[in-house]
């Protein structure tokens, strides 16, 4: 019978990535992801990994670059302001194809900004973050159980692609108590790797991990690179549609806000209104594919969001080419209202709300 | 008349250096090419570069080695030594790197007392990118980016490693430099003691070697190693200071 937990969100994470093959973890207290900290200072000494309190958040992820070039499954996390801090060693860990994996537990605000829930980081996460261009898979937990699943399943995406993989929670998924199912623990080996730094004797072919541009010609790697995200939106693409076949308006949301457009579905349902919902659950690539199930009765698009200006929209529009007029309800550092939610989509049907308008 | 043979460079140095000439960093390289060569640890060490002009080890030297970012090298250490313990884990790191941008890093390192080494190339300037003021550059010294000199007042006094880190608990402090073959031998002994700590698990050492560079100095060769023996070894202690 599987193991079921009653677990914080954030306690899943940690957990799932220790039971995916995490032996590092390298982190800095913040609010509200310092329960992934606790527990991996807990969990890692009865699995004999490492946690290393790290002295900030850029020693952290630079741990993280060093425990991940020679072999070992690693992992960190923060948020805010601290997720800010990790972004010039997660464009190494890029460059040098290192398979890192960090989590993001989004709160609210600019610069130091709240310790409440927020869903502001969006631009930051799927349109790079540091410098040069390139995107993190970006996943997008909306329960305790995902939470658990994408930790776990995080290590061999990356690996696959020789990638960062980005967790992008938020506070309310990290900080809420849901039942979830424990995975079996995996296997990994962190010499089971060519590209995993070990010592290497003279007269072998030393290893060194740095910026693949500085070894490899770059117009090469360039193209190689191109190549590989090209494969990944292809092939990653993931989302949850949800009623959106013969839907009017159709809601999307990720994170906390899809389990409130969820619940705005079922409600507006009962009333007659024909809601849907698109929830991406890779936000990097994202699902562009889910638009292609739209109806020719959708009048509109409406993101579900917790920021000021609608991050999320920028994408829909890009990716729904415009087809439809795209809306956005935004909510800053509130969870969106289920009710708010069915009235604007009225609204939007009465044709009472203007697109440009929204912000 | 004796007759003068170069030895041999041991099989690590794979290739001709890529330095400016009279610079002191291919000197130590050579330095830690033969500690590691006698300690027969090449195959059982990895090197954390930081970057400026000592990251070019990795051009001429046969070792497996990472490459964070500038000056993160306290805490790429950190992770190398905890995940592989059998492994050697040591930087060539510069006075900018360790003492500036990754002063952080490098401190709590050591107050961790991490078991790992680093050697420091004091060159009392940022060498890559053109002799700007580094935490070393001596007080009156012209730097690119203090085209007046350094003064107490504008940047403050000189950074000295031995004065800060002299009373934490680590195994292996020493300041040596490379300007002659006494001096050299000193290094060469100063870097297999520190790597002996490590293989003892003893914790942090560091030691700090001054070395020329005559490019940005505006000298010669020659007159770069002048500049050390009279300006820079009287201005610092040299020698041991921790030894555990």
């Amino acid at each position: 019978m599987a193991e079921v937990l009653l677990i914080k969100g954030n306690e899943a994470l940690a957990e799932g990535a220790i039971r995916g093959g995490c032996r590092f973890y390298a982190g800095y207290p913040i609010t509200p992801q310092s329960e992934i900290l606790e527990w991996m200072g807990k969990r890692m000494k009865e699995v004999d990994g490492v946690f290393v309190q790290g002295e900030s958040e850029i020693a952290s992820v630079n741990m993280v670059f060093a425990a991940r070039a020679l072999g070992v499954r690693a992992l960190t996390s923060s948020s805010g302001p601290g997720f800010s801090l990790k972004q010039e060693g997660i464009a190494y860990w890029v460059s040098a194809e290192i398979p890192g994996v960090v989590a993001c537990v989004q709160r609210y605000g600019i610069g130091d900004g709240f310790i409440g829930a927020g869903q502001d980081n969006y631009w930051q996460a799927v349109k790079g973050g540091g410098n040069g261009d390139y995107h993190l898979i970006t996943l997008a937990p909306n329960s305790v159980q995902e939470n658990m699943d994408m930790a776990y399943e995080a290590f061999e995406l990356a690996e696959k692609w020789m990638h960062p993989v980005l967790i992008l929670s938020d506070a309310t998924i990290g900080q809420m108590v849901e039942p979830c199912e424990a995975r079996p623990y995996k296997e990994y080996d962190k010499d089971q790797y060519d590209w995993a730094v070990k010592g290497t004797p003279i007269g072998e072919k030393n290893k060194v991990v740095t910026d693949k541009t500085y070894n490899e010609d770059i117009d090469g790697w360039n193209a190689k690179y191109l190549a590989k995200c090209r494969r990944i939106i292809e092939e990653e693409q993931r989302w949850e549609s949800i009623q959106v076949e013969d839907a009017e308006v159709v809601l999307i949301a990720y994170g906390i806000s899809s389990r409130v457009a969820e619940g705005a579905v079922n409600a507006a349902r009962a009333k007659g209104i024909k809601l849907g919902l698109i929830r991406p659950i890779t936000l990097w690539p994202f699902p562009r594919k889910a638009f292609a199930e739209l109806s020719k009765d959708c009048k509109a698009l409406v993101t579900v969001e917790m920021n000021m200006m609608g991050q999320l929209r920028e994408d829909v529009m890009l990716y729904s080419k415009c087809k439809y007029p795209v809306y956005a309800i935004t909510t800053a550092y509130k969870v969106p209202a289920v009710d708010d939610v069915i009235s604007f989509a009225e609204d939007i049907l009465a044709g009472k709300v203007k697109e440009e308008e929204v912000y | 008349m004796a007759r003068v043979t170069a030895k041999k460079a041991p099989a690590i140095m794979k290739c001709e250096n890529m330095f400016c000439a009279g610079c002191g960093h291919s000197i130590f390289d050579r330095i830690l090419g033969e500690v590691l060569t006698e300690m027969d640890i090449i195959g059982d060490t990895i090197i954390c570069s930081d970057i400026g002009c000592n990251h070019q080890f990795q051009y001429s030297m046969a070792v497996d080695a990472i490459v964070p970012p500038h000056g993160k090298m306290g805490a790429a250490l950190t992770a190398m030594k905890r995940v592989r313990p059998d492994k050697y884990a040591l930087t060539i790191a510069g006075d900018g790197g360790a003492y500036a941008i990754g002063l952080g890093e490098t401190m709590a390192c050591a107050t961790r007392n991490e078991n790992v080494t680093f050697f420091v190339m004091n060159n009392t300037c940022y060498g890559m990118t053109g002799g700007q003021l580094a935490p070393t550059t001596q007080i009156g010294q012209w730097s690119s980016s203090t085209p007046r000199g350094r003064t107490v007042e504008e940047h403050g006094l000189d950074f000295d490693v031995v004065q800060v880190m002299r009373n934490l608990d680590i195994a292996y402090l020493a300041r040596t430099t490379i300007i002659n073959p006494a001096e050299i031998n000193k290094t060469k002994k100063a870097v297999r003691k520190a790597l002996e700590k490590q293989r003892d698990g003893k914790g942090f050492g560091l030691v700090e070697v001054l070395v020329p560079c005559p490019t940005n100095w505006g000298l010669t060769p020659v007159k770069a190693m002048e500049r050390i023996k009279n300006e820079l070894m009287t201005r610092y202690e040299m020698g041991e200071f921790i030894d555990r």
